[in-house]
């Protein structure tokens, strides 16, 4: 039997090297810590003030794992008139969806967790879809008739941002000719399709703020009647797991982003290594990416709910249309298709 | 809606359910978002009908206080009335002990006096401003901005009086001390600072256009109803009330100097924020005219030794509006009773009436009451 | 920039913020960094018992009711015994004091473990004969600024 697990470690070690270190597991944690991290610090520079200092000299990097701590010796408290079952497992797999989704996603040539091609990014975003299914079930599990409400008004927010995401991303698709995200980043190597497809890019960029949930779209977070929507009655390490989800969402997104419009890891080599050169330019990448966001974050009021709909049906959907007819337009008349 | 007065005896939970299909919200003392005060709010999920004020939290019983101090202790306790804007206040009760005794005060200390005043109103505008973008929703960078902008006003006071908030420096008769050398130009760097913050601002917080979908035409109080219920300080200048008891009553220095007040005629929850910032720009104005023209003299008076009426009235314009301090002594050294009005107070009456004429939702409630500039520890003296 | 321009409405907040990154903080981590004060910051009162008459002036005007005159052996007068959890720091009776006994310095910080350790009695006031002296006390830096006035709460010590 210990022979049988030693034969299949050794058998699959590359891909289990992928899955567990980078860009698997240990990945997504490192960016976790690093992106608590990074939001405190950058935010704190913007406001004017120094973020923590004092644990962790200079750089304050040791009041994570201090707050991480402090938060894993908390009571978790489950309310009595809960499913309690499904109350404590359905706050960590909020997490499970979008790094299943990542796994899609080459970090350098032919370096994806799951390597297949085809049709990879309408497989991203399916799977990116079954996300409001858990903020439901985390909602419903508390039996707290202001949870749900936070959690319904999550899914409003969730359909009238991920429509004209969607339909950006088939902007892309139509001008890159092509529905494989690698091959996509391979066409980019002449120009990153930011700047051809500029609608859709600021189309994507406003929906992308509604589905990471963060200023001017905060809406479930701190607007429901009680104090944080339907993240609210988790206490201790069950917080921790939501805040998980919440980061993970962030980074798939931005992943996202970084490979539809800003040419993934294609850049000038620094190392000979095409999978450490790749990797070392996704990260670039994806740093620049959380940074804007961050700002974005700050420089907002928060929307209402109705305001915010209201932005997503009657500017957004048509926004995004009017991209694709003018993809269309451009590639196939103007530009002779191909 | 006689029997939804029971919610009063209610324990302190967050949600009460009533009948209807209504709920009772307590915004309570612990709260995100409210001061010290509570609000109890009664919806239906979307719409508010009624929003009721719980204050008393923080009184402090400071007419009584006043009652054995001597007229000259009095300006210890009455700066700890307001935090934020104590020379204001404290103007108000040192004019209306100069009034009982009849003293002229000499004109450069009515000038220190201006100055000093003006700088407080700054800091409080940027203050309310801080809270009130906090409120609509801002990840507080606005707030710590105004925060860190006062520093600068506030190293000024302290080097002019000796403390940052709670001066001790009006005195009826005059003001304790003299500028130091070197302040006037410290003064005017300040102001160019303050000058370029405000255009940060501007272009950061009043011409947002996220900011603006929220706030404007939002808790619109139209010019009748104003009047009607007594608002109080920009709130009732920006529905179209040309009201300034800087310019009604011009007391110390005011009417020497050209200042224009500000006004609007809609009277929503957006240019109430916007009155603020105008409000800076003309208190920057005043005190770089009074710095030019500061006149040469003596900065105290003596007082006589009897006074010379019974009761004093004084009115002063703080930041939040129109302050009044009624004095009656019986010819003694301690007053008899003081009254003051504040405007917080009468601001609170007219939010407490707005859901009556208008359709508020509950997730204006925060930004509505914070475009008013409440400030508990005013209402509750 | 036009501020009526629906699209600068937008997009200007994001690099007025994004500006601010160049800016100093303006934390200041105390226990770490000296404190900045000014020559008039209204601190520790200290008392001259060879010139205090023991008049009681100080006790009378007091707002506070914090002072309060006290036998000592060493002296035929009463001296005054300030609280300084009650006082507030106003300077009365720093001012009507006809000897000029009492006198102010910039020292904020005047911590206690104990309730009586804070009630100052007249020997505990007793004045530095150099402000030099009273350095290593001093958390502040002060600001060169020279009063003319001679209601002013600091006397230069020259010395």
């Amino acid at each position: 039997m210990f022979k049988d697990i030693m034969k299949f470690i050794e058998v699959n070690l590359p891909v289990l090297i992928k899955i567990l270190g980078f860009p698997g597991l240990t990945f997504i944690l490192i960016f976790l810590i690093f992106a608590v991290w990074y939001q405190r610090k950058y935010l704190a520079r913007l406001m004017t003030r120094m973020g923590p200092v004092h644990a962790g000299k200079v750089l304050g990097w040791l009041q994570l794992i201090a707050d991480a701590l402090k938060l894993l010796t908390k009571e978790i408290i489950i309310p009595r008139e809960s499913m309690r079952k499904i109350f404590v497992l359905s706050a960590g797999t909020l997490s499970v969806i979008p790094a299943t989704a990542i796994t899609l996603i080459p970090f350098a040539k032919d370096f994806a967790i799951f390597p297949i091609r085809g049709y990879t990014l309408p497989l991203f975003l399916a799977i990116m879809t079954l996300y409001p299914i858990f903020v439901v079930l985390m909602g419903w599990a508390a039996n707290n008739k202001f949870t749900i409400i936070g959690a319904f008004r999550s899914i409003y927010l969730d359909v009238a941002g991920e429509i004209p995401l969607i339909l950006s991303t088939i902007g892309v698709m139509i001008w890159a000719g092509t529905y494989d995200i690698q091959d996509i980043i391979e066409a980019q190597k002449s120009i990153w399709f930011v700047f051809p497809q500029l609608l859709g890019f600021i189309v994507f960029l406003v929906s992308f703020m509604a589905m990471i949930e963060k200023v001017p779209f905060d809406i479930p977070e701190a607007e429901a009647e009680l104090v944080f929507g339907y993240k609210t009655e988790f206490s201790g390490a069950l917080f921790l797991d939501s805040m998980l989800g919440d980061y993970v969402n962030l980074l798939a997104w931005s992943l996202l982003m970084i490979t539809l419009y800003f040419g993934g890891y294609l850049g000038p080599s620094i190392t000979g290594d095409p999978i450490i050169d790749g990797s070392i330019w996704t990260l670039i990448k994806l740093v620049i990416v959380v940074t804007m966001t961050f700002t974005i974050m700050i420089s907002y009021a928060r929307l209402r709910i109705d305001q915010a709909i209201r932005v997503g049906w009657n500017y957004l959907i048509p926004l995004a249309i009017l991209n694709i007819i003018l993809t269309i337009f451009v590639k196939y008349v103007i530009l002779g298709g191909g | 809606m006689r029997d939804m007065m029971s919610y009063r005896y209610h324990p302190f939970n967050e949600i009460v359910e009533l009948e209807g299909g209504l709920f009772q919200l307590n915004m309570g003392p612990q709260h995100p978002i409210s001061g010290q005060g509570r609000f109890i709010v009664i919806t239906d999920g979307e719409i508010v009908y009624s929003i009721e004020m719980d204050i008393g939290y923080s009184h402090r019983g400071i007419e009584k206080i006043l009652e054995y101090r001597n007229l000259m202790q009095g300006i210890v306790p009455i700066e700890r009335m307001v935090m934020l804007d104590t020379s204001n206040i404290a103007m108000g009760y040192v004019l209306a002990v100069e009034k009982l005794y009849g003293v002229d005060v000499p004109p450069r200390a009515q000038y220190i006096r201006t100055i000093i005043m003006e700088l407080n109103r700054i800091i409080s505008h940027l203050y309310a401003l801080g809270l009130y973008s906090e409120s609509a929703g801002w990840n507080p960078a606005i707030f710590l901005w105004t925060t860190a902008d006062r520093e600068p006003i506030l190293d000024i006071l302290e080097m002019i009086t000796g403390a940052r908030w709670s001066y001790s420096f009006f005195i009826p008769g005059g003001v304790r001390a003299d500028l130091p050398r070197g302040v006037k130009e410290r003064i005017l760097t300040t102001l160019d600072y303050l000058e370029n913050r405000i255009r940060v601002y501007e272009d950061s917080w009043i011409y947002n256009e996220t900011f603006r979908m929220r706030t404007e035409g939002m808790g619109v109080l139209p010019r009748s109803k104003a009047i009607e219920w007594g608002a109080a300080g920009p709130n009732l200048r920006v529905s179209g009330v040309p009201y300034d008891t800087r310019k009604n009553e011009p007391y110390a220095a005011y009417d020497e100097l050209d200042f224009k007040i500000v006004t609007h005629t809609a009277g929503d929850s957006y240019y109430r924020g916007w009155a603020r910032v105008e409000e800076i720009k003309v208190s920057i104005d005043i005190i770089r005219q009074a710095i030019e023209n500061i006149p040469e003299g003596r900065i105290r008076v003596a007082l006589p030794p009897k006074p010379v009426q019974e009761e004093a009235l004084a009115r002063v314009e703080t930041g939040r509006g129109e302050l009044n301090v009624y004095m009656y002594t019986e010819g003694r050294d301690k007053p008899y009773r003081v009254k003051i009005s504040p405007p917080s107070f009468r601001n609170f009456y007219v939010i407490e009436q707005l859901p009556k004429i208008q359709t508020i939702r509950l997730a204006d409630v925060p930004p509505l009451i914070y475009s008013f500039d409440p400030w508990f520890l005013d209402a509750d003296r | 920039m036009t501020k009526k321009n629906f699209v600068s409405r937008i997009v200007t907040p994001f690099f007025v913020v994004l500006k601010h990154v160049v800016n100093q903080p303006v934390t200041h981590k105390y226990p770490f960094e000296r404190l900045k004060g000014f020559s008039r910051t209204r601190g520790l009162i200290t008392l001259d018992m060879d010139a205090c008459i023991g008049c009681g002036a100080c006790g009378w005007i007091c707002p506070d009711h914090a002072i309060e005159m006290k036998i000592v052996e060493s002296s035929k007068v009463t001296h005054p015994a300030i609280d300084f959890l009650k006082c507030s720091f106003c300077g009365m009776c720093v001012e009507i004091c006809p000897r000029n006994a009492l006198d102010m310095h910039p020292i904020v910080e005047i911590a206690g473990t104990e309730y009586k350790n804070l009630v100052y009695y007249p020997e505990k006031l007793r004045q530095a004969p150099n402000l030099k002296e009273l350095l290593p006390m001093l958390k502040y830096e002060l600001e060169p600024v020279i009063t003319p006035s001679k209601m002013s709460y600091i006397r230069k010590k020259v010395g």
